[in-house]
């Protein structure tokens, strides 16, 4: 069978020990973890932009830098075109590394203030010996007009702090680009810039997707840009999956409690015409409650939900929900749209 | 505009000046908000939307001066106001809700005791009456009181705004100023914040100036919108009014450039180009350069604020031709 998948994640995990005072760790208390990611597991397949959507705290960056490997994961495994990449070191991981880069949140902080713009994008193909230093340049210069900095040249003498928030993240796409990756991590790439220049970027991306054949792995904490981009989205809740479909699965007809509340309260004009209100915020990822992690703040809880961690139920070959209570909610909110 | 304005301001003109030149942050700006009123200020970075807040309170930077202009609240122009005369209307009057809820509270002061120092900052009680009003508030807001015993790293984020926004209304003011109050914050908690605004308006009639760059929470929050550019107000109209027929282009570009939930349509237009330098702003219209309808007459001349319709009022030479799609 050929292999349609260029990531598998399977029960991936990720604990990070809370830090303990001299006292603590004197009288030897047990050691706390936070749950960042806590046993999900899905797949890529390649030329699919893949979104994972939740607010601030739930994993979904983490999840991102396990599978680019720049977090060392607790547990699971993480495959990536057919080869293990869990625990690669070294010289394989370098490697491997070109095929699959990550481009971060903050284009403030991403790009090295003391280095000129050509010198950056030029940066990794350096590392990686790629070309001589004529070729270099040329590649730099070429990668700066496939991702719009006219005149090429110019830029390349520029400074990060001489260009706009826009500018920057063109900067950013354009060095993870140079290495001609198969495979884009996209941790909330636009969510640092205006709106009226967001959809420039997130454009400029899509394109640059089908011009090099790229697969993503966009992060995101916005439904809206998620559904303008996404063949697949997985939302996600205090380290785990809690629903998993096809853009229109997702969108269309959510069965997770949290996913509907999430898509209902982007502000503006309503699709639903209605809105499912919670109550509280995300809690810390340090002690689990044993039964539903979405239980005290979800409006349809029972007492089951209490007890028993919801499992996935599949509603179709693509769509899973993890939730006791899908037949109550399809009846409160057949469809979005 | 009518006589029953809380706050009204004429012709404001603010400038910065920085190591690289002058520049006018916010251009002959006019504005009236009444009483129990919602409005908020849209626009991008370097709008000149916060520093309008800040000229409201008098507390721009050292390098920020109110030029021109006149700003009255309840009929007292604030820019003739003494420093000690400042200090009798923030916060009693007007008061303000900083955008970083992380930073506009004292790390190192219980909740309590914070609210407890604003209160005998303004008013003569003794500690404890002052502390019960707080409680009293914090229960009001629907904030349990014993959270009065906090220090703010013991509070999640949507609490720490929540405990923001009622040291704000501590002192009863009539006018609220909430610049970006839910930056930072998810959207479920973003949509809890808006609610408590919503319910001080309705419960305490404050008056509120909401300064966002979110056209949507815009519209979820505000009884009218205005849209800076560029330190220039470019359209001012009621929410409804302003969603369905937006007369200016930017207008019509930022609305566009909201990635709007959709199933069907995969479009997303965004508006070309970025917002001018504001030490160098463009001759003309500040939007000639990245407006699709731009005409010589706009890049040599600046176009007036008109009403063109009913309490719809719009900054563009082609406001009239132009319909929205």
């Amino acid at each position: 069978m050929m292999n349609t998948k260029i990531v598998e994640v399977e029960n991936l995990r990720k604990l990070f020990p809370v830090q303990k005072s001299f006292l603590d760790r004197l009288l030897s208390k047990k050691i706390e973890y936070v749950h960042a990611v806590d046993d999900i597991s899905f797949n890529i397949k390649i030329g699919e932009v893949f979104c994972l959507v939740g607010e601030s705290g739930c994993g979904k960056s983490t999840t991102g830098y396990l599978i680019v490997r720049l977090l060392e994961p607790t547990d699971g495994k993480i495959i990536f075109r057919g080869i293990d990449i869990t625990h690669i070191k070294g010289e394989e991981l370098r490697k491997l590394r070109k095929e699959f880069q990550i481009i971060f949140q903050d284009p403030y902080a991403s790009l090295n203030p003391r280095m000129k713009i050509g010198d950056i994008i030029r940066h990794p193909l350096d590392i990686h010996m790629i070309g001589t230093r004529e070729e270099r340049r040329e590649k730099v210069l070429s990668m700066l007009k496939d991702v719009g900095l006219y005149p090429p040249e110019q830029f390349y003498d520029k400074y990060p702090h001489q260009l706009s928030g826009g500018q920057r993240q063109r900067v950013a796409i354009a060095r993870v680009l140079v290495l001609q990756p198969k495979f884009l991590v996209a941790d909330e790439p636009t969510s640092m810039l205006d709106v009226s220049v967001q959809a420039n970027i997130v454009n400029l991306m899509m394109d640059l997707k089908r011009r090099f054949n790229l697969t993503y792995l966009y992060i995101t904490h916005d439904f809206g840009i998620a559904s303008k981009i996404c063949d697949r989205i997985a939302v996600m809740y205090l380290g785990k999956i809690v629903e998993i479909g096809k853009r229109e699965e997702v969108l269309g007809e959510p069965r997770h409690p949290y996913t509907i509340a999430l898509l209902t309260s982007i502000p503006g004009r309503k699709i639903a015409g209605k809105k499912l209100k919670i109550r509280g915020e995300v809690p810390n990822a340090i002690n689990i409650p044993i039964g539903c992690r979405f239980y005290a703040r979800c409006p349809y809880k029972k007492d089951i939900c209490q007890e028993l961690e919801p499992k996935f139920t599949k509603l179709s070959e693509t769509h899973y929900v993890a939730c006791h209570n899908i037949e109550m909610i399809k009846k409160d909110w057949p469809t979005l749209f | 505009m009518t006589n029953q304005e809380l706050l009204s301001i004429k012709n404001l003109s603010v400038v910065y000046n920085t190591t690289r030149g002058r520049l006018i942050a916010i251009d002959n700006f006019s504005l009236g908000l009444s009483e129990g009123e919602i409005i908020s200020v849209v626009g991008e970075s370097g709008s000149g939307k916060s520093t309008l807040g800040y000229a409201i309170l008098r507390i721009l930077p050292p390098n920020g001066k109110i030029v021109n202009g006149e700003i009255h609240f309840n009929g007292i122009n604030i820019i003739q106001l003494s420093e000690k005369e400042l200090r009798e209307l923030r916060g009693k009057k007007i008061s303000m809700i900083f955008q970083d809820p992380m930073t506009s509270l004292d790390p190192l002061m219980r909740i309590g005791d914070q609210i407890v120092e604003t209160i005998l900052e303004h008013e003569k009680m003794d500690k404890e009456e002052a502390w019960n009003i707080g409680a009293n508030l914090l229960e009001s807001l629907r904030i349990d009181s014993e959270r009065m015993y906090d220090f703010p790293h013991q509070l999640s984020g949507g609490m720490r705004q929540r405990i923001v926004i009622a040291l704000a209304i501590v002192l009863n003011p009539k006018v609220v100023i909430a610049d970006e109050p839910t930056t930072g914050l998810d959207v479920i908690v973003q949509y809890q914040i808006l609610d408590l605004l919503k319910r001080l308006r309705d419960e305490r009639k404050i008056s509120i100036i909401f300064i966002t760059h979110d056209l949507g929470l815009a519209y979820d929050i505000s009884d009218r919108i205005a849209v800076m550019y560029a330190g220039k107000l470019v359209e001012l109209a009621e929410k409804n009014k302003l969603f369905d027929r937006p007369l200016h282009p930017y207008t019509q570009g930022l609305l566009k450039s909201i990635p709007e939930l959709s199933i069907d349509s995969k479009n997303l237009v965004s508006i070309p180009g970025y917002p001018p330098d504001m030490v160098t702003p463009p001759r003309g219209c500040r939007f000639h350069p990245r407006c699709p309808i731009a005409m010589s007459l706009c890049r040599q001349k600046e176009p007036k604020l008109i009403e063109v319709e009913k309490n719809h009022y719009v900054r563009c030479f082609r406001s009239g031709e132009v319909a929205f799609k």
